[in-house]
């Protein structure tokens, strides 16, 4: 939530249940409690994401893609590259000198290069929270080599490492290099040149091991986002207050 | 425009029975599966034809998974599928299935339908298409298929017949390339969800009935209002093919999100409506020429990306086309080939390109990602008008 100065009033997070609707007014109610705002308050609301079209009291649903870029942009007016890898899928965007975007490609067919795959493999397998995950990953000495092609066959190839009495580390840190390897090879897949500045955005962002792979892995500068869980709902605010001056400009 | 629709919807929806029918009449029944097939000499023989291209659901190429590997696109594998699956009315009363073997995908169903027992009559269609003794391949060919028609319908394919047909066949195109050209208005009167459909129907009608109908909408569409904001994304749709039933994607682009698909460069389910068929001479030759040497090279034509890619450049200029959507089928490798080049030279153009790659499940499942993709993809292309 923000104002006409576009600062920051309120953020909130909450699990997407089945009822896509309530999830959002949920965490809209969240969002207002924390700055003791009334929904009469709030000029106009956009909805972003998979259930973006869910949300009844929202003024426009935009695709992410689009309010990943404009919130990014916000937070880094010269980045040329988003790298957003979230829960469900991961994206990479590619704006060019303008900020327009140029191109994106997403990975939206498999777990593997996602969130999911941290969440799926970390705590059952390793028995380490999401939180843990980047710090052991800066401690290894010797990185595992896991498949950056599937979660199911990731999963057999940790339970082989364990038996072999490989470290957390070395395997964290292996995981954490598939994902990396799998989301580059689709960016190259897609023509996508990773022009500096790279930001990268989304709620794997907070692994602190992540941006150290890519940037290893491209051998260029790649910044982990502040709160990167919400730069998606940072551009749907933008998009929002945009939306409200064109209107207040048609009927003025 | 919608009444006309309805009218050659219900004709095409009729077609089946009507097949059945003439069946029972002592006519005989050819499937064939792509514009590589003279249809007209199959009405010329007294036989009826009927165009195998089939899809845009996800169970059919499901279907075939017991004979064949997953690896095939799923049109290929539709051809099979539906039929698998009892849900092909005509395949159990074909006479003949006639399949143009222009790749391994095609190549592959092919031999399974002759693994099923069906009666199949293959027709080579040689990828070198600039070699003289390809293009006299592909012409023995299709004298061989005449000669298979004529033993099989016992009629002699005359040149009178085989020209009233050719003479439809023109009439269609004529009329389709008039429609057409109402899409490089500002606004439109009718998008790609209506005119591939209009090329469906052409396909399934029956010829005479097709051309009256198409002609009579171009004369309805030639003044009628656009549909579409004057502002709207003008989109190429590229691609092997927008398969009969596969409406998912241009339908979402031009109902759901305000664009418009003006212009289309498929290989299959549509009429290569540009080009006129010569109506005097060697008909069988002057099809053969038009379909192997003039007309836009069919992608597993080798090698021909360039003249695809101008092909292309020239309907982005004619058409006005703010970007491509490149329509792709699951498995199809040279299409993905193709579509890695094009990515470049349409860059070097500054027009953005988006790459779908379908295996019919998004009738189904995945409208989410596809949602995401398209819309994004058209709101970063009015962004930048």
């Amino acid at each position: 939530m923000i104002d006409e100065d576009e600062n920051i009033l309120a953020s909130a997070l909450t699990f997407t249940s089945y009822d896509r609707n309530q999830s959002g007014m949920e965490v809209l109610n969240m969002a207002l409690d924390q700055c003791g705002k009334t929904s009469a308050e709030v000029d106009c609301i956009v909805s972003t994401g998979y259930g973006r079209r869910a949300l009844e009291i929202s003024c426009e649903a935009v695709p992410e893609i689009i309010c990943h870029a404009l919130g990014t942009q916000k937070l880094y007016p010269a980045v040329r590259t988003i790298i957003d890898i979230g829960g469900q899928d991961s994206k990479i965007i590619a704006l060019d000198e303008k900020g327009m975007i140029e191109k994106f490609e997403m990975n939206d067919k498999c777990a593997a290069g996602t969130g999911r795959f941290f969440e799926v493999l970390a705590g059952r397998l390793l028995n380490v929270s999401l939180d843990e995950l980047g710090p052991l990953s800066l401690q290894a000495k010797n990185p595992c080599t896991i498949s950056s092609m599937c979660t199911i066959f990731a999963e057999s190839e940790i339970i082989s490492y364990l038996s072999e009495g490989r470290a957390k580390e070395d395997i964290i840190a292996g995981m954490i290099n598939s994902i990396a390897r799998r989301v580059v090879a689709m960016g190259k897949t897609g023509q996508i040149q990773f022009k500096e500045p790279i930001v990268l955005s989304g709620g794997v962002a907070r692994n602190i091991g992540v941006p150290r792979a890519f940037a290893d892995m491209l051998g260029k500068k790649v910044e982990a986002i502040d709160n990167p869980q919400l730069t998606g709902a940072m551009g749907a605010a933008l998009k929002a207050k945009d939306l409200f001056l064109k209107k207040e400009g048609a009927n003025a | 425009m919608e009444k006309i629709l309805r009218e050659l919807d219900e004709a095409a929806k009729k077609r089946p029975v009507q097949l059945k029918e003439a069946k029972k009449q002592g006519k005989k029944v050819i499937q064939y599966t792509g514009n590589f097939i003279p249809a007209e000499m199959i009405y010329a023989a007294g036989a009826e034809p009927y165009l195998m291209c089939r899809g845009g659901e996800p169970e059919p190429p499901e279907a075939v998974l017991e004979y064949m590997l997953r690896f095939m696109n799923p049109l290929a594998r539709s051809m099979a599928g539906y039929h698998l699956m009892g849900l092909d009315p005509v395949t159990p009363i074909s006479d003949l299935i006639v399949t143009q073997q222009t790749d391994c995908h095609v190549g592959r169903v092919t031999e399974l339908l002759e693994f099923l027992k069906l009666p199949v009559h293959k027709v080579g269609v040689p990828p070198d298409w600039k070699k003289e003794f390809t293009f006299e391949y592909y012409y023995k060919s299709l004298n061989k298929l005449k000669r298979r028609i004529e033993e099989l319908t016992g009629n002699e394919i005359a040149g009178e017949n085989f020209k009233k047909y050719i003479g439809y066949t023109n009439r269609i195109n004529r009329a389709l390339r008039k429609i057409d050209a109402l899409r490089k208005k500002d606004n439109p009167p009718l998008g790609e969800y209506e005119f591939i459909r209009l090329n469906h129907y052409s396909f399934l009608c029956e010829p005479q009935f097709a051309a009256e109908k198409l002609e009579e909408l171009y004369e309805k569409l030639r003044d009628a209002p656009g549909k579409f904001l004057s502002d709207a994304p003008r989109i190429l749709i590229a691609g092997r093919a927008l398969a009969i039933g596969d409406y998912i994607v241009p339908k979402l682009i031009e109902e759901e999100y305000g664009a418009v698909i003006v212009t289309e460069m498929l290989d299959e389910g549509i009429r290569p409506f540009k080009w006129e068929l010569e109506t005097e001479g060697d008909l069988l030759r002057n099809y053969a020429e038009t379909m192997y040497l003039k007309k836009t090279p069919p992608n597993i034509f080798q090698p021909a990306w360039e003249e695809r890619f101008a092909f292309m450049k020239e309907l982005i200029r004619d058409y006005r086309v703010d970007g491509v959507l490149w329509y792709q089928l699951c498995f199809d490798e040279i299409y993905d080939m193709e579509c890695t080049c094009l990515t470049k030279w349409l860059g070097e153009m500054d027009l953005p390109l988006l790459k779908l790659e379908t295996s019919y499940e998004y009738s189904r499942e995945a409208m989410g990602p596809l949602k995401t993709r398209i819309e994004s993809f058209l709101d970063s292309i009015k962004g930048r008008k």
